[in-house]
């Protein structure tokens, strides 16, 4: 599968994450998952693609933002589908993205 | 001449206004702005009665530092209410303290804004005398935060911020994690951890600050660049209901049981930094409560020279797993963290 879209987090999204629900404040998870990382998902799917994500350049990714994006996604969508059509890059850090693909792993706190 | 008859916008307004008129006549109308003049009277006689009152002296401990005499800040705040409570008017003493931390003074700003602690029973107070606390405590900003006679207002120095409606402030949290980058470090290059504590000590607070949805708690956060270890030390606190009397304790007997001497807070910590505690929120409860497993790993970095939570009765030291059964109860969630840049300790 090839890469065909791609979403910079800092650039299509904020440098600066926030907290899990819309209600916490700004940049949150729920905000992410709802405008940007589902809708392009989905259409990943469709199309059989892989949507590349790009994590540099961001001040942090707490893990309720982590947890309330990436984690609902995996939750709904399953772990498996998910980590096929999704691919991380992190020049910066390699540190964020087991962090993200284990809470895609196991979305369910243990 | 014939009377210009009134269009009906006109009408409209006449007829509003001599129900609004008739409305007014009522006694029912009568009494109830009668009543509404009296109470403003009465709480206004009663405001002049408590200012009348002469001041109670209320000493601050002279080590007064609620990170490192925590038990001894604790009786002087928990006195204070106390006698805030009886409707003393209070001088908030600290003139003669030997040891000043921020922590004491981020505690002290929440706790004067705070109308459970004052019950509006009015204090003053005034900086320390020592030369080199008196400068801390004006560098903190604390007097843009209170505007009572015996406070006043000077410039800001270092960064001290109230956030009135509870909210995670992702650039707030970014600026509050610049400024002791900048201090310590010498850079500008964002630290993840620094970040990401700073965000679920917010979330946190917005989330389990108040049992009640509808009820929201303000949070503090200080910043202190000290000029001579050239570490930075974060002061993160709301004087909401604390950790433990925000969660859940799973069982019946247990929950029955919960803060009497069977089953003290301070057993639940671990769980609690295990993220195995649920909180009140029913909301995705499956893949909530890793905020705090986080903030404990981020503390065993050895950039963070101290870690503390202070919650409820109990305190707990993050770099040394040790905890401590508190003498007084503490109505709120205190994070304290110091930074240190790590290539200075080589």
């Amino acid at each position: 599968m090839e890469i065909k879209d791609t979403i910079i987090i800092a650039k299509d999204f904020a440098p600066t994450p926030g907290a899990r629900y819309r209600r916490d404040g700004e940049f949150s998870g729920e905000q992410f998952l709802e405008e940007l990382l589902l809708p392009k998902f989905e259409k990943a799917v469709e199309g059989n693609y892989i949507l590349k994500i790009d994590l540099d350049k961001v001040w942090g990714y707490p893990s309720s933002f982590v947890s309330g994006s990436f984690g609902k996604l995996s939750l709904a969508k399953g772990s498996d589908l998910v980590l096929k059509h999704i691919s991380f890059k992190s020049d910066e850090n390699p540190i964020r993205l087991e962090k993200i693909i284990y809470e895609i792993k196991n979305p369910i706190k243990k | 001449m014939r009377r210009k008859k009134p269009n009906s916008d006109l009408k409209m307004y006449f007829s509003i206004r001599a129900r609004y008129q008739a409305k007014r006549r009522t006694i029912k109308w009568k009494t109830r702005k009668k009543n509404k003049k009296k109470h403003l009277h009465d709480r206004y006689v009663k405001q002049q009665i408590q200012q009348s009152k002469p001041l109670t002296d209320h000493q601050a401990p002279k080590e007064f530092s609620f990170v490192h005499n925590t038990n001894l800040v604790l009786k002087y705040f928990t006195e204070a209410e106390e006698l805030f409570k009886a409707k003393h008017r209070l001088n908030l003493n600290i003139d003669d303290i030997e040891t000043l931390t921020p922590d004491a003074i981020s505690l002290l700003v929440a706790s004067v804004n705070d109308k459970n602690f004052h019950h509006n029973s009015g204090y003053v107070g005034d900086a320390p005398k020592k030369p080199e606390l008196k400068k801390l405590f004006k560098e903190s900003g604390f007097y843009n935060f209170v505007n009572n006679r015996g406070f006043k207002r000077t410039a800001n120095g270092n960064l001290l911020h109230r956030e009135m409606h509870t909210k995670v402030m992702p650039v707030l949290a970014m600026n509050a994690a610049l400024t002791g980058i900048r201090h310590t470090f010498g850079n500008e290059e964002p630290y993840e951890p620094l970040y990401d504590i700073l965000i679920e000590c917010m979330s946190n607070t917005n989330n389990h600050a108040s049992l009640k949805s509808s009820e929201k708690c303000n949070w503090w956060l200080y910043v202190y660049n000290d000029p001579i270890t050239k570490n930075s030390s974060y002061s993160f606190l709301d004087l909401g209901v604390g950790i433990f009397d925000s969660v859940v304790v799973q069982g019946y007997f247990k929950t029955l049981l919960k803060g009497t001497i069977v089953y003290k807070n301070i057993k639940i910590v671990d769980d609690l930094l295990a993220g195995k505690i649920q909180s009140r929120i029913d909301e995705d409860n499956e893949i909530r409560g890793k905020g705090i497993p986080q903030i404990v790993e981020y503390s065993k970095r050895r950039t963070f020279k101290e870690f503390y939570i202070i919650t409820n009765d109990v305190k707990i030291n993050l770099k040394t797993a040790e905890k401590e059964q508190l003498d007084y109860n503490f109505k709120g969630t205190f994070l304290y963290w110091e930074i240190q840049d790590t290539k200075n300790l080589e």
